[in-house]
């Protein structure tokens, strides 16, 4: 299925990116095939589609970074759960084998994230014409779940105690406990924070030239399944804070036992809401909701100023994973004007401007009929 | 290639026998006698009811008027017409309007038709829970959790249905349908969860053995089962016979590509996929009342309740392990299982003055809405040809291919791109 090699020498396309021909990193199929020498680039553009490439599969120096920070994190949490099974076992404290069975919870969860991580570097296939850079997403997604589906659990048990009030709680196992927790939940933070905002010049990073200055805040270059190991640490972080409270106030009053349901509860209830942001985020991404940081009239607006073009109708963005977005769309041009043209200039400004990593844009001649056509119109305000 | 070709033809016709086989779940309510649709990887046949003329309901537009039919290319769609140079759909349909009201009237039909059928599951999935809960048996509550799964079928059929007339916004420019997915996906983590909270009981109480069971309730609640399975399954594969048309996507070119056929052929396949999926229902609910038969008459044998809980939670992972897998695969943007890359990009390759397909991408929207994107350069001087190439490679796409949109980027040749550019080489060595 090889298109039939090109019988003329290679132009140099000065679009191409540099970082291309590099090979970052192993799985990549960047070597170029073809050694004859570059002529030097026609006076025109050379329009090409493939000016800012979708990341490119294989471990790039920010994804090796995040396996980094995974392992460390998971190395982390599998000391402490050993060291609390053991010493839960030693004092035979339930309390403390509960804690221990929710940080292999937390280390099951990181190992998802990490499995998920690695997937995502693999090259796109036949059946995963994307690459699978959606499976940081949905790492992220099992991620949350997990946190969710645990705090359900706790929800639960703290329900029965609070029914039943016959429970008995060693306040100096408690305590202990609680402390751990906290502090292996603060390590396991402060391992897996990635910067916040960096200048990022849209989606790639600083290699690149800088773009235009589109609406919306600068995303986070930062990676999904990083990002959601971390929420969900900080999310066991406040719960551990709670139970750390709690049992304090339990050491010495040891009548108010049911500070510990209540303050489960409350802390549940906080580390819920602090998964809400990367939940929306990562839900938008799954719907094939346009991305947050890129606007439907903006994007419209400049494919309408290029000129030649009439109109656009089926303009769809979505994302790939959060920091890769793709657009597609098509233009209704006018006759005397020059297809080539128009799609180059097209492309071009989409990509510089609002940093997709692909756009396809289909061209129709104009026909006045589309100002009727019912599906020819924009949707509606979201 | 053509060889491969063949093969891979051979393959998916092949493949369309295996699929009813398969206890599927959601197969019993595959009543599409539509092209294509045997090896689609649906997770959901219950939405093929509603479709009178095409696998889905129309997406309507913002200001509510109805397309007549829901493929973007709609010209194209029932007609063996020579490709017409404007790919725009306002062509006047003698009936559209008749098609239309008969449309609404299918879909809502098929609505009403769900929705008693969901609020029937509702009531027999709780009666049964209470008896099981009276009677203190496990198994009875296990035939109620695989109630739980088909009523899920139900309500993710009629949300499809209600997602599909939703418009597109600014935010969502694909629409909703997504939700269907996602929402298939979180109803089978659901059954897990339960099926695990039933399976960790079965344990204990096959470790410590010590569970009374009323026989009476259990046999009572077993025989409920039993004929409550029988209705639904009569009341759901009845309508299978609805749908004795044979509009199906024309495969007008000699190269049909797979998963087009024979009408008759898949009549029987979706019939027999749903007598084996009745079957399926039938033999667990038999077991439970043969298990509530034994517990009753010799109590000393109370360990068929957790062996049946084993047995039945085995069967409903089975069963809804490929919707999971056919879910992963939509969210991770796969390509959907009935349709080839290769096959397509060949395909496309044929067409006249095409030089090479770069980029073609393929994904799902959800089950049976597959969408395409693709980067073609023509061969050198027929920069004056592209609408027809456009207009052709669009026709192959949406019609012989079933996808619902698809946008294709046409450039004219440029002699270097493959050679230096690595996304090219990339995209071209896969």
């Amino acid at each position: 299925m090889e298109p039939a090699p090109a019988a003329g020498g290679s132009e140099t396309t000065r679009l191409v990116s540099p970082r291309d021909r590099d090979a970052a990193g192993g799985g990549l199929r960047l070597k170029s095939l073809f050694t004859e020498p570059m002529e030097s680039a026609p006076a025109e553009t050379a329009f090409h589609c493939h000016r800012d490439p979708l990341p490119p599969p294989g471990l790039t120096p920010e994804r090796l970074r995040a396996q980094r920070q995974l392992c460390v994190a998971c190395a982390v949490c599998c000391v402490f759960m050993a060291g609390e099974v053991v010493g839960g076992y030693l004092a035979h404290s339930l309390a403390i084998m509960t804690d221990a069975a929710h940080l292999l919870a937390d280390v099951g969860s990181m190992i998802g994230s990490l499995f998920s991580l690695w997937l995502s570097t693999r090259p796109a296939t036949r059946t995963m014409t994307f690459g699978w850079h959606r499976s940081e997403t949905l790492g992220a997604l099992a991620s949350v779940i997990s946190l969710w589906m645990v705090t359900g659990v706790l929800l639960y048990l703290a329900f029965i105690r609070l029914l039943h009030s016959d429970y008995h709680i060693e306040g100096g196992a408690m305590l202990v406990t609680a402390g751990i927790a906290v502090c292996a939940n603060l390590l396991m933070a402060v391992v897996l924070h990635q910067a916040g905002p960096q200048h990022s010049h849209g989606s790639r990073g600083a290699e690149y030239a800088p773009l235009e200055e589109g609406p919306g805040e600068h995303l986070p270059l930062v990676n999904t399944s990083v990002r959601a190991a971390f929420v969900h640490v900080l999310g066991d972080l406040l719960q551990s804070l709670g139970v750390l409270a709690a049992s304090i106030l339990i050491y010495f009053k040891p009548q108010c036992k049911a500070a510990d349901p209540i303050s489960t509860f409350l802390f549940s209830i906080f580390a819920l809401g602090s998964t809400a942001p990367t939940l929306r985020d990562v839900l938008r991404v799954l719907m094939e909701g346009a991305p947050k940081n890129v606007g439907f009239e903006p994007v419209r607006d400049t494919l309408l100023s290029v000129p030649g073009v009439q109109a656009t109708h089926e303009l769809h963005m979505w994302s790939l994973t959060l920091t890769y977005h793709i657009a597609s769309a098509h233009l209704a041009i006018d006759p005397t004007a020059d297809p080539d043209a128009v799609l180059a200039e097209a492309t071009s400004r989409l990509c510089s401007r609002f940093g997709f990593s692909s756009c396809t844009l289909q061209l129709e001649q104009y026909q006045p009929e589309m100002d009727r056509c019912l599906r020819c119109r924009e949707p509606p305000q979201a | 290639m053509a060889g491969a070709g063949a093969w891979k033809r051979l393959k998916s016709l092949l493949r369309k026998d295996d699929a009813p086989l398969f206890l599927n779940d959601t197969s019993a309510f595959d009543f599409s006698d539509e092209a294509g649709d045997e090896g689609l990887s649906r997770f959901n046949k219950l939405r093929v009811v509603v479709a009178d003329d095409g696998p889905e309901a129309p997406e309507r537009p913002a200001n509510g008027a109805h397309p007549a039919l829901q493929a973007d290319d709609d010209s194209l769609l029932d007609q063996d017409l020579p490709l017409p140079r404007s790919r725009l759909s306002l062509k006047a349909d003698p009936c559209a309007s008749c098609s239309r009201r008969r449309e609404r009237l299918a879909q809502r039909k098929a609505k009403t038709r769900l929705t008693i059928a969901a609020v029937l599951y509702l009531l027999f999935m709780v009666g049964e829970l209470v008896g099981g809960y009276i009677a203190n048996s496990l198994a009875v509550m296990t035939d109620a959790l695989h109630m739980l799964t088909d009523l899920s079928a139900i309500i993710l059929t009629l949300l499809a249905l209600w997602l599909s007339s939703k418009s597109p916004t600014r935010r969502f420019t694909f629409g909703f349908h997504r939700l269907e997915v996602l929402s298939a996906m979180i109803s089978v983590l659901l059954v897990y969860i339960l099926m695990a909270f039933l399976l960790y009981e079965a344990v204990q109480r096959t470790i410590h053995m010590n569970y009374e069971i009323n026989g009476d309730v259990m046999l009572i609640t077993a025989a409920v089962g039993v004929a409550v399975n029988v209705i639904m399954g009569f009341l759901l594969n009845q309508s299978g016979h609805h749908h004795a048309h044979s509009h199906s996507l024309p495969s007008n070119s000699p190269t049909t590509g797979p998963g087009h056929g024979h009408n008759h052929r898949q009549d029987s396949l979706a019939v027999r996929a749903a007598f084996v999926h009745a079957l399926g229902d039938l033999v667990q609910s038999v077991g439970v009342l043969i298990a509530a038969y034994i517990i009753r008459f010799k109590p000393e044998y109370k360990i068929a309740d957790p062996i049946c809980t084993y047995v039945f939670s085995l069967l409903v992972a089975f069963t809804t392990f490929r919707i999971i897998w056919d879910t992963v695969v939509i969210i991770l943007e796969g390509v959907p299982r009935h349709l080839p890359v290769d096959y397509i990009k060949e395909a496309l390759m044929k067409i006249e003055d095409v030089y090479s397909v770069e980029d073609l991408n393929v994904w799902s929207l959800t089950s049976g809405k597959p969408m395409a994107i693709a980067h073609i350069q023509l061969i050198p001087g027929s920069s004056s040809k592209w609408e027809e190439v456009q207009s052709k490679a669009r026709h192959l796409l949406l019609n012989t291919f079933g996808m619902y949109k698809c946008t294709i980027q046409l450039q004219s040749y440029r002699q270097d791109m493959d050679r230096t550019c690595a996304n090219c080489q990339n995209a071209s060595s896969i």
